[in-house]
């Protein structure tokens, strides 16, 4: 399984991490992986860029930086570790309250993030890139960015990267319910045949083959779910790292997907009653 | 602090205090003695907690009656006489901590897919809680509980919920506290119920479903989001359960089984609780 170098560029790092130390975490837990069962769906919560910035004295801005050089490397373990798809969650509708500052970088960090992603991935991974949320909130250049990005990529084969931009997990049930109810109000649908499969399909995150995450880790240590793919994560496994995100590396994730084949050989069976 | 919480932890387990009380050899004044100082202790405790945020509502998903039924090596069925009197103690501590609401979830959808036997062995057994439920009046008029089955009703066998309602017509006076079980449940046909009733209510008025709406056509419409959601036996999934409810809940997975669940765990669930509340609270505010 070939990797870039697992350890952050140096302007990013306070180089505490050496990186034969970050080299034998990842072997380790390589040996370990076995292939089979591998998720094939990775949602991730990326928790933590402003805390990591904080720690370090430096501006907030410089931890969503990081954050987002982090998760292109997450990006490229998850295509050479076989993982189907990878939802993470980039900007939530809670989010729009952060100062106007704060909020304005952020959507520029995110459209050089998607520039930069669909360039450097898709040659050699194959990525496919897609967005889910309330997109019409963001500013119109995003908008324009992300719909380029999915009409180059739409017909990828590899990697189905989501990014959940202005999204919230609850607006996305209640959206799903407002289309069933027009094709009702259309004729074309009886109230009484409103089921469950029929709301799953109309959700935002259908775009995937897999739209149910099999894994969810969510990084710094808080142990919530924060609106994010609600009626998704039904039966997901969840995985709470206490590392903050600029620092959750490929070891980690490795460390994630262990946890979840152990649990997941032992059965997924619930025992309860 | 930690003393006292390895002096508590250090409580004779239940399962030893019933096999005393059955055997007839518990020598009951010193019983007595220790359990009222126990229970003092415990007020102690429970004032200490009070003077941060206490949680108005915990939901549980009890996992792990069966696998400590091995452990043990008890017989058929024990582990959910154990898991039934873990479930009696944890509601008095909730209780006396003064939290409001509890909600277990007792019974899934998806467990009607088990075998016909073994479906029909959980209804006897559910039908045997509810009336042992009422009978526990103790616990019921001492805290004023009120029982609300919440769920999808009408799958269930006649008896069950005849029984149900029945529970839930005799305990409609009270209000101090609630108590909401959850059977013939999933969080995604609670949601298809609730845009349902949303879609009826509008009607031929071709107005739009808002949040507020399916909010209130939830069956869990009748008390605030879980503020704690405890899932114990260390599994980390929702199972289908109040997935809508829990999106700002503390998610909480102790590895210990469910009869084995004890003040110790509570207690640690709502330090980690009033550890994150302020934060919580201070975005509710700047939403609203």
């Amino acid at each position: 399984m070939s990797s870039l170098n697992p350890c952050r560029a140096a302007e990013t790092t306070t180089g505490e991490c050496p990186n034969v130390a970050c080299e034998n975490g990842v072997i380790r837990w390589q040996r370990e992986l076995k292939q089979e069962p591998m998720p094939k769906h990775v949602a991730l919560i990326m928790d933590g860029n402003g805390r990591w910035a904080k720690n370090r004295g430096i501006a907030v801005q410089d931890g969503h930086k990081s954050g987002c050089i982090n998760l292109k490397y997450l990006a490229y373990s998850c295509s050479n570790l076989g993982i189907k798809m990878l939802t993470t969650y980039a900007f939530s509708t809670e989010n729009w309250n952060r100062s106007n500052m704060e909020v304005a970088f952020l959507m520029t960090t995110f459209e050089e993030f998607i520039q930069s992603l669909v360039e450097d991935l898709m040659a050699r991974h194959d990525i496919r890139f897609s967005a889910i949320g309330e997109k019409s909130r963001l500013p119109e250049s995003l908008q324009s960015v992300i719909s380029r990005a999915e009409e180059m990529t739409r017909s990828n084969k590899g990697l189905h990267f989501v990014m959940a931009v202005s999204y919230s997990g609850r607006n996305d049930i209640v959206e799903a319910a407002k289309n069933i109810a027009t094709k009702v109000e259309g004729g074309m649908l009886e109230t009484s045949e409103i089921d469950e499969a029929m709301l799953q399909q109309e959700l935002m995150t259908n775009v995937g083959q897999f739209p149910n995450p099999d894994l969810l880790i969510r990084t710094s240590g808080e142990l919530r779910l924060s609106n994010f793919l609600l009626w998704q994560l039904a039966n997901s496994q969840f995985y709470f790292a206490d590392k903050l995100f600029p620092d959750f590396g490929e070891e980690d994730l490795l460390e994630a997907l262990a946890s979840y084949q152990s649990r997941a050989s032992a059965g997924f069976e619930s025992d309860w009653k | 602090m930690f003393s006292l919480l390895c002096f508590l932890s250090l409580q004779k387990s239940i399962l030893e205090r019933v096999r005393e009380a059955v055997e007839g050899k518990s020598n009951s004044i010193v019983m007595r003695l220790f359990g009222s100082s126990v229970s003092y202790i415990r007020g102690c405790l429970f004032r200490v907690l009070s003077v941060g945020p206490v949680p108005s509502h915990l939901a549980f998903i009890l996992d792990g009656n069966r696998r400590y039924a091995r452990k043990w090596n008890l017989g058929e069925g024990m582990g959910h006489r154990a898991g039934f009197l873990s479930l009696m103690t944890i509601m008095k501590y909730c209780y006396q901590l003064g939290v409001k609401y509890v909600t277990i979830y007792a019974f899934s959808i998806d467990n009607f897919k088990r075998k016909p036997d073994e479906v029909q062995a959980v209804m006897d057994l559910m039908l045997e809680k509810i009336e042992g439920l009422l009978k526990e009046e103790r616990i019921i008029k001492q805290y004023g509980v009120r029982v609300e089955f919440v769920g999808n009703l009408k799958l269930l066998s006649d008896a069950v919920r005849v029984a149900a309602e029945k529970a839930m017509r005799a305990t409609a006076v009270n209000s101090r506290a609630i108590l909401l079980i959850a059977v013939a449940y999933t969080s995604t046909d609670e949601i298809v119920h609730a845009v349902h009733e949303s879609r009826l209510d509008i009607g031929e008025a071709k107005g739009v479903i808002k949040v507020d709406d399916v909010e209130k056509h939830m069956y869990m419409g009748v008390a605030p989001d879980p503020d704690i959601l405890v899932r114990t036996s260390g599994e980390t999934r929702l199972s289908n359960f109040l997935l809508w409810q829990t999106s700002s809940s503390l998610l909480y997975s102790p590895r210990a089984l469910w009869p084995e669940m004890g003040l110790r765990h509570l207690v640690w669930a709502v330090l980690n609780f009033q550890r994150v509340q302020p934060y919580l609270e201070r975005r509710r505010k700047k939403l609203m």
